[in-house]
């Protein structure tokens, strides 16, 4: 795996490269075509629930890309991404809804508060490593989870907690533009996140994934590195759980629970460690194929679970087979292709 | 401990007394145990400036914990280690590991560690971490300053590759690389930080007699063309004797002796412990 891929970022013209010097064109083209599906549905073209999975996988890919950041770039590993989800989601229909603030205001403390306790948690926690970390970060999710269901004053209890579709520059949106919005959202983490991996910064968390010992050496302190990428994924996971209330309209307890933590770990496991594409990409296998392609198949669409033991496949299958998930299959197609031909002078230094 | 903001933070002990004129780095009365086993005792010797030192010995002399004490990745249990940084001599022990580059002083390590799912030039990079100063959010967003910082340190690392001759690898992955090339991507990694005192771990291990011979010019040329004093740790004794100003030897992590490479080769303490004592 680790062979092709060299081969393909030096080797032949790539065409893309070649059409876009930089990439963030790649990234807003992409945006743009995620953003034209609302017409296929006013056309007729696709049913109106096919873009309310569409839009969740929009919401999840932002955690999804949080996470990867943390376990793909760092080497670190949470359990605590729905938490984080579900406490920007009530934060931010609590400072809507009750307080009656505008979309920024919920925004932007939906988004700090929980990354201040994220940040919080991780100087704490960050000492452990491992499965440890894992453990640690369940067991915050699990008291936030807790705390919904008990807090009744400020998310609802069991009731849940809903709010309407956010306003923006003075419209009301309804659930076409909000779907634009989340499509805007992610676009723009996903250039974001690339601008970042690929500095100065981004490559510390890569070396400390790659050599604790030689990032240390050239200067990366380690703990303070671990605190960026939690609260970095903290930060995305609580935006994600924003966008979720405002599309979804509702939150409540029993969505922030272990299974959504596990679902966006498999999304960035499939999608393919350190691959933002890929991420996306993995987002859309785990919750939309099931639901929009599976159910439909005959026989196999009537077992109950599905998408449990869909995934969960999925999963082995991917560990097994192909480590670099989807995107790795992806990059290794133009090496495959090479193979056939002779090898010219690859040692040619 | 908690240093979330990374301040180098020099400590007041600056002083030039601990340091004679010349020299770059002393070790001094250095121990260090682990578990009963005495891994360096009492060890004493003095870097001069611009000086390529070798530290030599036999297997489990203890030369590479040498190296760890005097970059702090572990915490002797005894000793000093005094260096003469930009700022001044500073005594190194009980600082912080990510603290030591930002005084001048840089390592590689036995077994490469590089990352393999970046490519030459961004390991590379990684050098220059410490002298970045665009913050996070400058470089998510790619204001001026992250994009002028980012397009300098890359010049910079392209120029470093091609002193070392690996510049026409330099986007392709570390993984799958050939360990030669991989050497030079620690030792260009190095470079990237203005070091005035570099360590290399066995820098010929795993290389073939072609690429070892080269490196006996690569140490000069760096030490001539970067003008900094190299420490190094080997077992190949034709670069050592070849590449060395001055030679220590170790043993059983006690001092042998210390001295020209022709003086090292004949001292009887040297002789003995590497082929064993005479029966007298």
């Amino acid at each position: 795996m680790n062979d092709s891929s060299p081969s393909s970022s030096n080797g032949g013209p790539n065409l893309a490269a070649a059409l876009f010097h930089s990439a963030y064109p790649r990234f807003i083209l992409f945006g743009l075509l995620i953003a034209t599906l609302p017409l296929f549905s006013g056309l007729g073209l696709m049913k109106s629930s096919t873009l309310n999975y569409i839009g969740n996988v929009l919401v999840y890919a932002v955690a999804a890309l949080g996470l990867n950041l943390l376990l793909g770039y760092s080497g670190l590993i949470s359990l605590g991404t729905a938490g984080f989800m579900g406490l920007g989601s009530y934060i931010a229909a609590y400072v809507s809804k009750d307080m009656g603030m505008s979309f920024w205001a919920a925004l932007a403390t939906a988004v700090l508060i929980p990354t201040l306790i994220g940040l919080l948690i991780g100087l704490i926690s960050l000492r452990i490593e491992g499965i440890y970390l894992a453990i640690a970060t369940l067991c915050v999710s699990e008291i936030l989870l807790k705390s919904f269901e008990q807090a009744d004053s400020i998310t609802g209890g069991m009731q849940g907690k809903s709010v309407s579709y956010p306003v923006l520059f003075g419209h009301a949106f309804n659930r076409s533009s909000t779907y634009l919005m989340l499509v805007v959202v992610l676009t723009l983490v996903m250039m974001l996140t690339h601008s970042f991996v690929n500095g100065q910064k981004g490559r510390a968390l890569h070396a400390m994934r790659g050599s604790e010992v030689a990032a240390q050496a050239m200067g990366v302190n380690l703990l303070q590195y671990r605190l960026i990428a939690f609260s970095l994924a903290t930060a995305y996971s609580a935006l994600s759980g924003v966008l979720y209330v405002y599309f979804v309209k509702f939150s409540y307890p029993s969505v922030w629970n272990l299974n959504l933590s596990l679902y966006v770990l498999a999304a960035v496991v499939i999608g393919g460690l350190r691959s933002i594409y890929g991420t996306v990409v993995g987002t859309f296998v785990v919750w939309a194929v099931p639901d929009l392609i599976l159910k439909k198949l005959p026989v196999v669409g009537a077992i109950n679970g599905l998408p449990y033991i869909f995934n969960g496949l999925l999963i082995i299958v991917v560990i097994m087979f192909a480590p670099q998930g989807i995107s790795g299959l992806w990059l290794s197609i133009p090496a495959m292709k090479k193979k056939k031909l002779p090898p010219a002078g690859k040692e040619a230094v | 401990m908690v240093d979330p903001l990374m301040d180098l933070s020099l400590a007041p002990e600056t002083s030039t007394r601990t340091l004679p004129d010349g020299d770059a780095l002393r070790v001094e009365r250095l121990s260090i145990s682990f578990g009963g086993l005495r891994a360096v005792d009492d060890l004493t010797f003095a870097v001069r400036e611009k000086e390529i030192f070798g530290l030599i010995g036999p297997n489990g002399a203890g030369k590479t914990t040498v190296f760890n004490c005097i970059t702090q990745f572990y915490r002797p249990d005894e000793g000093n280690v005094f260096f003469r940084s930009r700022d001044g001599v500073v005594n190194l022990v009980g600082r912080p590991v990510h603290s030591v580059i930002g005084l001048g002083l840089v390592r590689t390590f036995q077994n490469v560690e590089v990352i393999q799912e970046l490519s030459l030039l961004e390991n590379v990079l990684i050098g220059a971490h410490i002298d970045f100063r665009a913050t996070i959010f400058e470089q998510a967003f790619k204001l001026p300053r992250a994009r002028r910082e980012e397009r300098f340190f890359r010049k910079k690392a392209e120029d470093v590759l091609d002193f070392l001759g690996i510049s026409n690898r330099r986007d392709l992955l570390a993984g799958g690389q050939p360990y030669g090339v991989l050497k030079k991507v620690e030792l260009a990694r190095t470079l990237m930080a203005n070091p005035r005192l570099i360590i290399l771990d066995e820098p010929a291990a795993g290389l073939n007699d072609t690429e070892t011979q080269n490196l006996t010019g690569t140490i000069r040329q760096i030490r001539n063309e970067y003008d900094c004093t190299i420490l190094l740790v080997e077992h190949d004794m034709r670069l050592v004797m070849g590449v060395c100003d001055r030679i220590c030897a170790i043993s059983f992590g006690k001092f042998l002796a210390c001295d020209v490479p022709g003086e090292i080769r004949r001292n009887r303490l040297v002789q003995e412990a590497y082929l064993g004592e005479e029966e007298a």
